[in-house]
């Protein structure tokens, strides 16, 4: 245990030190800054409230009016978030892993009484954890401003810091496996943003490809990759839903996923075991 | 008990697709006493880094097994009483000397002052004192060698494990670091050494092993392996007849034979005399007797040359 946490403190350590903190707080305070233009444009939450609702049929006292602006709001902005918050953790880890392997370096740590599976726990929390602050800061302070300026608190909101690092740590979890099999932050890098930026949206719209082609190879090719990748997608929508107080939730997607984690995180440990350095 | 022992240890490299294969060690088995000073010695290639990755567990041995300080090397809490100097280590630049031993050191089982006053006294003894505040990557080769060693010795370690200390390092430097390393010695520690510099290895080892690829050729004291060549040049006065070069006791031993001397090979110093008194009976008068002392650098690469056919390293 003691082990594990002197290579999460140096994690940070090493994260301070390559700037990747600071970038990671200066992208999420512009991101802040862009949200805050955005609000400082519109109206009150009660107009937004009432076009939110347009078909309400009973008269709504004006707290619920308000109460319903802010989910509407906050239902707009966790999508967005989740790009730029994944997208910015993604730059911020991807090097933590490939770095250890260098030559000369992890020799030094396999030297020191830590096993193998120790070693790489450690190093994956700590990422983790890195990219768990920062999230913090981005969502936080958009939860504080939306509040600020509407008071009104949505707690719900909150609970996508929780969904954006699930959803990370498994992306994570695939970025350490070919980390540790390509030795290079390149191929996760490139990967992980087709998965963010090409296959979910693309995954996102599978029904509707699937009503242009009656091909079931390409059926099967896209549900493959959808249990291959995180389902970001989904856990956006529970995140969403739950924000919305919708009722009927369904979870799944976060077993898959979670089990997901699971497969690559053994693979990682698996090969970085059986790894020559 | 012994500090390292190793049983048929081999090691093949796979390449990229399971072709190209590299034997980079094969039944090596080795042993290494407790307290002694160990000089692994061979070209580069040999597989001296490998079988030190191996014993360290950094490197998945392809077959047989091996010991360190008594256990298993799988067991890697054993490594709570090793130190270990890679060839070409690279810390983490943006920690300064202090905190790379502050680091290193946490895994022990020191306390913190404990940790703390062992820190001060190898920044002391690494004469790396008043650059301890700095960061690594403002170091030159040589600082980086002495924090390297203490970083090694960190946490007081029973066996030491150091690939190539002394390279690229000045001359001064290299007798510091040569120092430290008897002082080690002294204190009761093991020393695992691997050089491709026979030098370095002659003048502190106990017990030196030669490999070539993968293989130990030549094992025993630097004594045993430097005297196994001794050789004399014998100078003389009269005429050296055919018979007595040609002789059961002559005809291997002696060569290069001159008017006025030659040399001679001899396994012992019964042999010598020998020798010697033969030639008195000869009516021979033997003006000097000078032996040629072979350096382990010349067995050495000797042994390297016979193992290749004559190709150098
Ligand atoms: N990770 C590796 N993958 C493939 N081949 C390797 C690896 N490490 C070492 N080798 C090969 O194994 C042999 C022995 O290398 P090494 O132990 O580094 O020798 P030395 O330390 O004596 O110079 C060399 O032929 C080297 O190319
Ligand atoms: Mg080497």
């Amino acid at each position: 245990m003691k082990n594990i946490w002197i290579i999460i403190k140096y994690t940070f350590r090493e994260a301070l030190a390559k700037k990747i903190m600071i970038t990671f707080l200066i992208l999420s305070a512009l991101t802040i800054i862009g949200f805050g233009l955005a609000f400082s444009l519109m109206g009150d939450a009660a107009g937004i409230g009432s076009v939110s609702q347009p078909n309400a049929s009973t008269p709504q006292s004006s707290t619920e009016i308000i109460s319903a602006g802010v989910r509407f709001l906050e239902y707009g902005f966790v999508a967005t978030l989740f790009v730029i918050g994944l997208f910015l953790s993604i730059f911020s880890t991807a090097g933590l892993v490939p770095d250890l392997l260098k030559k000369g370096n992890i020799d030094l740590f396999l030297s020191k009484p830590i096993s193998k599976f120790e070693l790489l726990c450690a190093k994956y929390l700590g990422g983790l954890a890195i990219v768990f602050v920062n999230i913090v800061f981005l969502v936080g302070s958009i939860w504080l401003m939306v509040g600020l300026k509407f008071s009104f608190w949505e707690t719900s909101f909150l609970l996508s810091i929780a969904s954006i690092t699930f959803v990370f740590a498994t992306l994570y979890a695939l970025m350490t496996l070919l980390g540790i099999l390509t030795k290079s932050p390149v191929l996760p890098i490139i990967i992980s943003f087709l998965i963010v930026i090409v296959l979910n949206p693309l995954l996102a719209m599978r029904s509707m490809l699937y009503d242009l082609t009656d091909s079931s190879v390409v059926k099967g090719i896209f549900e493959t990759f959808y249990y291959l990748i995180p389902q970001a997608n989904e856990i956006v929508t529970i995140s969403q839903d739950s924000i919305m107080g919708k009722a009927d939730i369904v979870y799944t997607p976060i077993y898959t996923t979670a089990a997901l984690m699971i497969v690559y995180l053994s693979l990682s440990f698996f090969f970085f075991k059986k790894k020559d350095f | 008990m012994f500090a390292v022992e190793t049983e048929n240890i081999s090691k093949i490299y796979k390449g990229a697709f399971g072709n190209k294969q590299i034997h980079a060690l094969s039944d090596m088995s080795l042993s290494v006493e407790q307290g002694s000073f160990f000089g692994l010695l061979g070209p580069n290639g040999a597989g001296k880094t490998t079988i030190i990755k191996i014993l360290l567990g950094i490197t998945n041995p392809s077959g047989g097994s091996a010991k360190v300080l008594g256990q298993d090397i799988s067991n890697y809490k054993l490594k709570k009483k090793v130190g270990f100097l890679p060839e070409n280590h690279r810390f983490p630049p943006y920690l300064t000397g202090e905190q790379v031993l502050k680091f290193f050191g946490g895994f022990s089982d020191m306390s913190q002052p404990e940790l703390k006053k062992r820190i001060d006294y190898l920044l002391d003894l690494t004469k790396m004192n008043d650059r301890r505040k700095y960061k690594v990557k403002t170091y030159s080769k040589g600082m980086m060698q002495r924090i390297g060693l203490a970083q090694a010795m960190v946490n007081d370690p029973d066996l030491i494990f150091l690939d190539e200390p002394t390279d690229g390092v000045d001359p001064i430097g290299r007798k510091e670091i040569r120092d430290m390393l008897l002082n080690l010695k002294d204190q009761g520690k093991t020393i695992f050494l691997n050089s491709h510099l026979l030098s370095e290895v002659e003048l502190v080892a106990d017990r030196v092993a030669i490999i070539d690829k993968g293989k130990i050729i030549k094992e025993g004291t630097v004594k045993e392996l430097t005297e196994t060549e001794k050789e004399y040049k014998i100078t003389f006065a009269g005429h050296i007849s055919d018979s007595f070069c040609n002789s059961e006791l002559t005809s291997q031993r002696i060569d290069n034979i001159h008017t006025d001397y030659f040399t001679l090979k001899a396994e012992d110093d019964d042999r010598l005399n020998a020798v010697i008194d033969a030639m008195r009976s000869e009516g021979l008068l033997i003006q000097g007797i000078v032996p040629i002392k072979t350096s382990l650098e010349d067995s050495f690469i000797r042994l390297i040359n016979t193992k290749n056919g004559g190709v150098s390293q």
